[in-house]
């Protein structure tokens, strides 16, 4: 049976959630592919079976548990699922005084409530198969900052329950961990909303999906007699 | 010599002998330092060598006026450029009530786990600064991140070990150095280190009844592959800060 990897929160070809995907394929798993949009994920698939890779895709809203549900069992069909990505996110600096109730909740549901339907719904599996359950984390997971309420909220909220599963899970053989991205990454989300800000930083300064994913790969590679819970990435000119 | 050095300081036949191995047979010639057992530093450095790598070793006193500076000078000038750096000088000395902790006990627990830091990263930073590149990984402890009971010694050591290395970073890292904190947060299957504090007789029975194929120690060769995947980050990817445990352990924010 192939090992199977899934990565929840998949879209443009150059984030990084393809490059997670990319990067275990390139391992020899099978990727499964997750996100909203159907013709960016077909993208990402065709671009890792060009590399000679194996994935598949799988349409779904993270924030729905029934479509996590049929996301698991698509995937338990293709193999043995050995890890789960949940890269969902989305941000969007905003003044306080702008923060509706509204926008407040749907980060929540986004950032927060989306990694508890993911760990719920892969947990059962990742139990009988081991493996490692990754989330990405951010700068707003550690601390806030004035036009990040919504966000930091929402992230601080998925890295304590990161925490949490750990304590439960690590002892019964998954492997439980946080990537703390902090910084710009030099993809399509930010290139689209703020791409004078990322000219701006110039060569190594925001960084790169590919070699945040190593930092997946060498958490999900590691030995359970010494596992990582969390790590930070930033690029070396980063000021914090 | 054309081999970039990858210089040691504290290496025992734990994190330290096994992070020079693993750099050693990774291209580096390997340096290490420690403070005593002679024997124990030539069989190290012994078992490098056989494997294929490139070693070579001495004692030092590296909390000694003088030790750490003429040591980056001295492997500089005569053996290479050092690109990598680990301070892996403990300062754990067990649980002590405070009227148990002496102002000597004290002072040398900040001699050896903040004190030499600064004079390492004093010594060798304008080096680094000048070449435009370098890593300094700084092996750290629960305590760093905790004051659990009994540890006034080592917390308060470790502690400023971690600030020191956030401030190092700020400073350094634009500059092209590699500052990384890595938190060992929990028991390392080594001999020299967790073995003199617990007795031979404690030392084999944790490992018979955790230890090996229990993963419930950390091996110090699996420890040894973490550190050397942060030293090869790229740089738009750096690592400050990781933690590593045993999987059946308990994180530091859970303890009692």
């Amino acid at each position: 049976m192939t090992d199977i990897a899934i990565v929840v929160g998949v879209s443009a070809t150059n984030g990084l959630g393809a490059a997670i995907a990319r990067r275990f394929s390139a391992a020899g798993m099978h990727a499964v592919v997750a996100g909203r949009r159907a013709q960016r994920l077909t993208a990402v698939v065709e671009d890792i079976k060009a590399r000679g890779g194996e994935a598949s895709l799988c349409v779904s809203d993270a924030t729905d548990a029934s479509a996590l549900e049929k996301l698991m069992a698509n995937a338990n069909s293709l193999g043995t699922v050995k890890a789960v990505i949940f890269n969902v996110g989305n941000n969007q600096p905003m003044a306080f005084e702008d923060l509706t109730e509204q926008t407040f909740e749907t980060f929540w549901r986004t950032c927060t409530l989306a990694g508890f339907l993911t760990a719920k719904a892969a947990l059962p599996t990742l139990l009988l198969n081991g493996g490692s359950l990754l989330f990405t984390g951010a700068s707003a997971s550690m601390r806030g900052r004035p036009g990040f309420a919504h966000f930091g909220a929402a992230k601080a909220g998925l890295r304590n329950l990161a925490q949490a599963l750990a304590k439960d899970y690590g002892p019964k053989g998954v492997h439980v961990g946080h990537v703390v991205v902090d910084g710009v990454i030099n993809g399509e989300m930010i290139r689209t909303r703020f791409g004078d800000y990322l000219d701006q930083l110039g060569e190594d300064g925001s960084l790169e999906p590919e070699a945040i994913a190593e930092a997946f790969w060498f958490m999900h590679t590691q030995p359970r007699n010494t596992w990582t819970f969390e790590l930070d990435v930033r690029p070396f000119k980063e000021t914090w | 010599m054309t081999k970039p050095v990858c210089l040691i300081i504290g290496a025992g036949a734990g994190i330290g002998g096994n992070v020079a191995k693993k750099f050693a047979l990774e291209g580096y010639h390997a340096h290490l330092c420690r403070r005593s057992d002679e024997a124990g530093l030539n069989r190290l450095v012994e078992q490098i060598n056989v494997a294929g790598g490139s070693a070579t070793g001495q004692l030092l006193n590296a909390i000694e006026d003088g030790a750490i500076e003429t040591l980056v000078a001295e492997v500089e000038d005569n053996i290479g450029q050092i690109d990598v750096v680990l301070y892996n000088l403990g300062a754990q000395i067990g649980d002590h009530s405070l009227a148990d902790t002496s102002a000597k006990v004290f002072e040398r627990g900040w001699r050896m786990g903040t004190f030499g830091l600064y004079r390492l990263a004093f010594a060798l930073t304008p080096r680094m600064e000048a070449r435009g590149h370098g890593t300094i990984l700084v092996t750290s402890a629960t305590s760093a991140m905790r004051g659990n009971k009994g540890q006034h010694s080592h917390a308060a050591a470790m502690g400023g070990r971690r600030m020191l290395c956030q401030t190092l970073n700020a400073e350094f890292a634009p500059k092209g150095i590699h500052v990384a904190h890595i938190v060992v947060d929990g028991s390392v299957d080594a001999p020299d280190t967790l073995g003199k504090m617990l007795g031979e007789e404690l030392f084999q029975e944790l490992r018979e009844t955790k230890g090996g194929a229990h993963d419930g120690l950390m091996l110090p060769e699996k420890i040894a592959e973490t550190y050397f995947h942060v030293a090869k980050q790229h740089r738009s990817v750096w690592t400050h800060e990781l933690d590593l445990r045993a999987y059946s352990d308990t994180a530091w924010w859970n303890h009692g």
